[in-house]
């Protein structure tokens, strides 16, 4: 599945509040992550997660701040804040009630295989 | 496209100018990060073309950016420029015009500064005997009367018959807070009509109000031995009568 356009909201949210509740990330890190757990299913026009960092930023859902990375080279990590574990939790449990639905649905279906 | 083009392109979709500097460093890092991994498998010619594919559209990238960067305030940035303009046109503009303004009154009012005795001696001169050599000066007189109208003090210094126009002619000082202009026309003379007035107005140093006030009358019979003047206006009003073949002011 290829997301390349109007990432803000959605279920990037969920993806990059899950990774940033784990450890501060810089943006690329968060690209790379994704793509390597997903494997490559999720596969991000890069710059477009940006728009959504900031917004999370301006939603007060997340901070920044520069540090050295690994690389030795510095980056500008975000990091989760209490209200961004609150939204995280929210959108946790809006996806299981969205995917319990339509799991319901399948494995209900005479076709679906066993 | 090159990396630089893209970043501009992003950039200028960013209207709140200041955080455009802070977008540039992140960006850069990204794909700093990004060419390091691609170049660290096969190099290949298009890398750089492969890297700003991956970043994506730069004006889509900039303008889903502009949202959370002050959209509202960014607007108002660029068009806080053109406003600054605006205002500054319009003071200075104002500004202009009521020096303009100022500049005219003046010249209207005579606020600018005149040497009493310069410009009276200038004006007098004409009648002054010595340079009557035409003989058209019949008689010059100078009367130094000085009367007190609203606040200004009005001295009649020159009172001379122009044989060549048939004309006499009367130069007056006046020194206060009266400009004094437009009444000089109501003074009436007896035996003829005042025709014109010229006026030199203006502020001496101790900045009392001046001037040197010429008036013309037409048609003077040139055989008059005496003459009254008279003025009265606003409750204001004096009166005398001068005989011309001696000069004396009678009354």
């Amino acid at each position: 599945m290829k997301m390349d356009k109007g990432l803000v909201g959605g279920s990037t949210v969920l993806l990059v509040l899950t990774l940033l509740a784990e450890k501060d990330c810089y943006g690329y890190e968060i690209i790379k992550t994704l793509e390597e757990r997903s494997d490559a299913t999720f596969q991000f026009k890069e710059g477009s997660l940006y728009p959504v960092l900031h917004k999370l930023e301006n939603d007060g859902l997340v901070t920044a701040y520069r540090q050295k990375a690994e690389s030795g080279k510095e980056r500008k990590y975000y990091h989760i804040t209490p209200a961004g574990l609150e939204a995280l939790a929210d959108e946790t449990e809006q996806w299981n009630v969205f995917s319990n639905a339509v799991n319901k649905v399948i494995l209900g279906s005479k076709l679906s295989p066993v | 496209m090159d990396r630089e083009k893209w970043m501009e392109e992003v950039l200028h979709q960013i209207r709140f100018t200041p955080d455009r500097k802070k977008i540039r460093q992140e960006l850069s890092e990204h794909m700093e990060d990004r060419m390091e991994e691609m170049t660290g498998e096969a190099a290949e010619a298009d890398t750089e073309a492969r890297l700003l594919e991956a970043m994506g559209d730069p004006t889509e990238l900039g303008i889903q950016l502009n949202r959370q960067h002050k959209p509202w305030l960014g607007w108002l940035w660029m068009g806080s420029w053109t406003i600054l303009l605006i205002t500054v046109l319009l003071t200075a503009g104002i500004l202009i015009f009521g020096w303009m303004d100022q500049q005219a009154e003046k010249s209207l009012t005579g606020n600018t500064s005149l040497d009493l005795e310069k410009t009276y001696a200038s004006l007098s001169e004409y009648y002054d005997p010595k340079y009557n050599q035409s003989g058209d000066i019949l008689y010059h007189w100078e009367p130094d009367w000085t009367v007190t109208i609203a606040d200004t003090d009005i001295t009649f210094r020159n009172i001379a018959y122009d044989r060549y126009d048939g004309r006499l002619v009367v130069i007056l000082t006046s020194r206060g807070a009266c400009s004094m202009t437009s009444s000089i026309l109501e003074i009436h003379c007896s035996e003829a009509e005042a025709t014109m007035a010229e006026h030199h107005t203006g502020v001496d140093e101790d900045g009392n109000r001046v001037g040197v006030h010429l008036i013309t009358y037409e048609n003077f019979p040139q055989d008059t031995e005496t003459a009254e003047f008279r003025y009265d206006k606003f409750g204001d009003a004096f009166a005398f009568t001068i005989d011309l073949t001696t000069g004396e002011v009678i009354s």
